[in-house]
């Protein structure tokens, strides 16, 4: 049986595949181990939030599967239509042309470009021209160029941002970025979404606006998102799933009704005595 | 051959000690110093200036010191303070600048004559267990070795040592932890042109002082940090004793046309293969 | 002023030719050589803007590259009769080729890997252009032939010309890969490295293309120098070449076509000036103060005094303007 079945039996009779299946992951930085023996499945088509308490080793994992980290044992298998693919044997810029793609907690854009070029360099992996075509302006590469833009402007108008298009990012309020960073992450057209807090820095109106893009999105690409979050409401409202972790390790997974009364859960956040503070 | 390794572990000492100070601002402040060896120049002729004046020589050594630390200081202070925690590229061309200008500045206030700085060590040859040895290396290796270790000391046992290498390690997390990181990068570019003048004072005696006395150590330098690891302190003298060795045997045995390749090829040899270098541990960009 | 260039943008280009493409063939002479050496310089800038510029990666390997190109087209001409146009593609080819095999253990570690392998690098070429005799001449360098095309000896207002088109045929090029997913990958990398690899974008590859490209017009630009100066030497390798190089383009303008020419224009123009005023001797300290200067003052060079649009290639829509 697998964490999750363990956890929702009602999901194992199910007998759906998951997109995304980790296991005995341990990521360390010299002496210091962020993330040991985590496991859990994400269900394809689903909304999977990934929370704990600061330092439970969140954005490592996410690292860890997009590959900017490499752990030192475990495994992360992707399920594609080609087959399963072993994440672990995948260089960083691998994992987007997979199909996954994600957004960074301090906002990793193209400080210096406009959203437009900030979203377009996303539609380069489906961009077939090659550099002697580049080079010498060749039809397919001018083709190519024109269907991206249009694509983008799409993609832009979809999420608001057409009146920001030509602004350069560095010169937008925080929330547009936020916003921007979004788009570029959904111009991958991914399977799979890996969000690492985007509802950071938001008042309570933005936070539910996010949730209602978020689901808009999922419903409209059947994107399965995999996100790490804070904000409570946001991740109560839109999950089906959510996994705990707790100083590196994997604590409890569940519907969100299942997390919320969930005791383990509650002494981790509230900080008990007995699990230990580690500040 | 004995003799050609004990010559290379000197020469290899100094170019170790260029390195060393290169090595400790990058750390410091993530700079890449293309100007550390012409501050080594400049201090060389500061110490012939101070000597043609007529000060013995043991009032000269510590204030050509003194002129190092004031050097780097001043530097940091007016010119790389500001591009600190940027991107490499500016700060990179900015002492490629200084570089340049200090060429011309040491052309302009000494000319471009060869000078002569004499040794503070006696280079009468000294017979070990056998093994005919310069005093002048001997030397070399003695003040290399001795500031080495006091090096050692400051950083593993006073406080402002240690802050530094926790400013090394995380700036962001030493300044929250109130060390005053400002300060700091002063100190590491005063230390490293201490360093730099040492270097340019004990290998005066045999490049002689001339403005373009530095060029060639500067690349067996970069060689050397790269060695032993462009985060480690003392893997850039380890570095720099290898490849002084190796360019020595392989100048006797190989071709003296090969001598000077050498450290380019240790260098790539050591990209490809290991690229932290020897002694550095490798390192994971945090993202 | 500054938007002088940005509502016209034909303006740039019809300056540039009539002062430093037509201007020039009326005195001829040593008027004459100065700019058919700028327009040589401009082309090496352009090459190194591209590695530089775009995707923020330092290199001290410029001289190697104009080196390669200048003694390639030389030998190319000189010992093996190939015809000038075709030597001097070779010649770049073979700096190119050279420059890629350097850079490729190297360019997947970070920048400052690059900038003192790059260091290294021009430090042992001119070892090895002293040390290959009979073929290079050695220490006391070669005799390069002067410019003759499809039988025709060009004199120096002919040679100014062809050098032009070249650089008008190299320009039209780079624009290319600029406006290209190519071009916004380069300047991904300067904006985030992580980003553009979690966007997919093989940085690595990428670099090796930046550099391969630099490389390529550098080496391009010591063709078309050998046939210009008829003498070439190994001090083509030293590493003032290089700084010269990289300083063109922080004193022009990172990654603009205007801050290129700007750039060869100072770095070609600052020296003569320097030595009519009697002060010639100062020639690298003139470059490392305006550097210094560049950086500290001036960040995109004197190409912003010109113009606001800083990366005209990179704007997506055509002649849009950053609101």
């Amino acid at each position: 049986m697998t964490v999750m079945e363990q956890a929702n039996p009602a999901l194992a009779a199910q007998g759906t595949a998951p997109l995304l299946s980790i296991r005995n992951v341990r990521m360390a930085f010299g002496g210091i181990v962020a993330v040991q023996d985590v496991g859990f499945d994400v269900m394809p088509g689903t909304v999977h939030a990934l929370i704990g308490p600061n330092g439970a080793g969140k954005t490592t994992m996410l690292n860890c599967i997009s590959r900017f980290y490499t752990p030192q044992q475990g495994s992360m298998r992707l399920a594609t239509p080609s087959g399963e693919v072993e994440l672990l044997g995948c260089k960083a810029h691998q994992v987007a042309r997979l199909g996954i793609a994600r957004t960074f907690q301090n906002l990793e854009l193209f400080a210096e470009l406009t959203v437009f070029d900030n979203v377009l360099i996303a539609r380069s992996i489906a961009m077939r021209a090659t550099l002697a075509e580049a080079l010498l302006g060749l039809p397919r590469q001018r083709r190519e160029e024109r269907a991206e833009r249009e694509h983008v402007e799409k993609l832009l108008e979809q999420l608001g941002l057409q009146r920001h298009a030509h602004a350069v990012v560095r010169d937008l309020p925080y929330g547009t970025q936020k916003l921007v960073e979004l788009a570029r992450a959904m111009a991958l057209e991914p399977k799979l979404m890996l969000l690492d807090e985007p509802a950071a820095g938001m008042n309570n109106r933005e936070i539910d606006a996010l949730g209602d893009t978020l689901r808009r999105l999922q419903v409209s690409t059947r994107a399965t998102l995999l996100l790490i979050e804070h904000s409570m409401p946001l991740v109560m409202s839109i999950s089906d799933t959510i996994t705990v972790m707790h100083n590196g390790a994997f604590l409890a997974q569940g519907t969100p009704r299942d997390i919320e009364s969930h005791p383990a859960v509650i002494e981790a956040y509230l900080g008990g005595g007995k699990s230990g503070k580690r500040r | 051959m004995l003799q050609m390794i004990v010559s290379g572990v000197a020469l290899g000492a100094i170019y170790g000690l260029i390195a060393l100070g290169i090595v400790m601002v990058f750390k410091a402040t993530g700079i890449l110093n293309f100007a550390h060896g012409e501050a080594a120049m400049l201090s060389a002729f500061v110490a012939y200036t101070l000597f043609k004046l007529g000060l013995p020589l043991w009032a000269v050594v510590p204030l050509t010191l003194i002129f190092g630390a004031a050097l780097g200081m001043a530097i940091e202070r007016f010119i790389i303070r500001r591009f600190i925690g940027k991107a490499l590229l500016s700060s990179a061309i900015c002492t490629l600048g200084l570089f340049l200008v200090f060429g011309d500045l040491a052309i302009w206030v000494w000319g471009k004559d060869t000078q002569e700085l004499p040794s503070i060590f006696p280079s009468a040859p000294i017979d070990i267990g056998g093994v005919i040895v310069s005093g002048l290396d001997l030397g070399i290796v003695a003040v290399c070795a001795t500031l080495a270790a006091l090096l050692f000391a400051f950083f593993r046992f006073t406080r402002l040592g240690i802050a530094m290498q926790a400013t090394m390690e995380n700036p962001t997390a030493a300044r929250l932890m109130g060390i005053p990181i400002k300060r700091i990068y002063a100190l590491a570019w005063a230390l490293s042109h201490v360093i730099a003048a040492t270097a340019g004072l004990l290998i005066a005696p045999l490049t002689f002082v001339h403005f373009s006395m530095m060029q060639h150590a500067l690349h067996f330098a970069f060689a050397a940090a790269v060695l032993g690891g462009i985060g480690s302190m003392p893997g850039a003298l380890l570095g720099g004793v290898i490849i002084g060795v190796t360019s020595n045997l392989t100048g006797a045995y190989v071709s003296s046309a090969w001598k000077d390749a050498v450290p380019f090829i240790v260098m790539l040899v050591i990209l490809i293969v290991r690229p932290h270098g020897l002694l550095a541990r490798a390192q994971v960009k945090k993202v | 002023m500054t938007q002088v260039f940005d509502r016209f943008p034909w303006l740039g280009p019809l300056l540039f030719v009539l002062a430093f493409v037509l201007a020039p063939l009326v005195p001829g002479g040593y008027v004459l050589y100065i700019f058919t050496l700028v327009i040589i310089y401009t082309l090496a800038s352009f090459g190194t803007n591209i590695l530089t510029g775009y995707t923020n990666l330092i290199s001290m390997a410029g001289a190697v590259f104009f080196g390669i190109g200048a003694y390639g087209s030389a030998i190319l001409t000189t010992h093996f009769g190939v015809p000038l146009v075709l030597s001097m593609f070779l010649a770049a080819g073979i700096a190119t080729v050279v420059g890629l095999l350097l850079a490729l253990p190297v360019l997947r570690l970070e920048e400052v890997f690059l900038a003192i392998a790059t260091l290294g690098f021009v430090m042992i070429s001119v070892e090895i252009a002293k040390s290959s005799g009979e073929l290079s001449g050695g220490e006391n360098g070669m005799g390069a032939p002067g410019p003759v095309l499809f039988g025709w000896e060009l004199d120096e207002r002919a040679y100014h010309l062809f050098v032009a088109v070249v650089l008008a045929g190299a320009l039209w090029v780079a624009r290319n890969l600029a406006r290209s997913h190519f071009g916004r990958g380069f300047l991904a990398i300067k904006g985030s490295d992580t980003a553009a690899r979690a966007l997919g974008l093989n940085t690595t590859a990428l670099k090796l293309v930046a550099f391969g490209v630099c490389a390529f017009y550098t080496g391009l630009s010591g063709a078309l120098y050998a046939p210009l100066v008829r003498f070439i030497d190994p001090s083509l390798f030293s590493i003032m070449v290089s700084i010269s190089f990289v300083s063109m383009v922080i004193v022009g303008g990172l990654g603009s076509i205007l801050g290129s020419v700007l750039g060869a224009v100072f770095v070609i123009g600052a020296p003569q000036l320097l030595t009519y005023l009697g002060f010639d001797q100062f020639q690298r300290a003139l470059y490392g103060v305006a550097m210094i200067l560049a950086l500290m003052f001036l960040p995109d060079g004197l190409a912003s005094l010109f113009t606001r649009k800083r990366l005209p290639a990179a704007d997506a829509a055509e002649g849009g303007v950053a609101k």
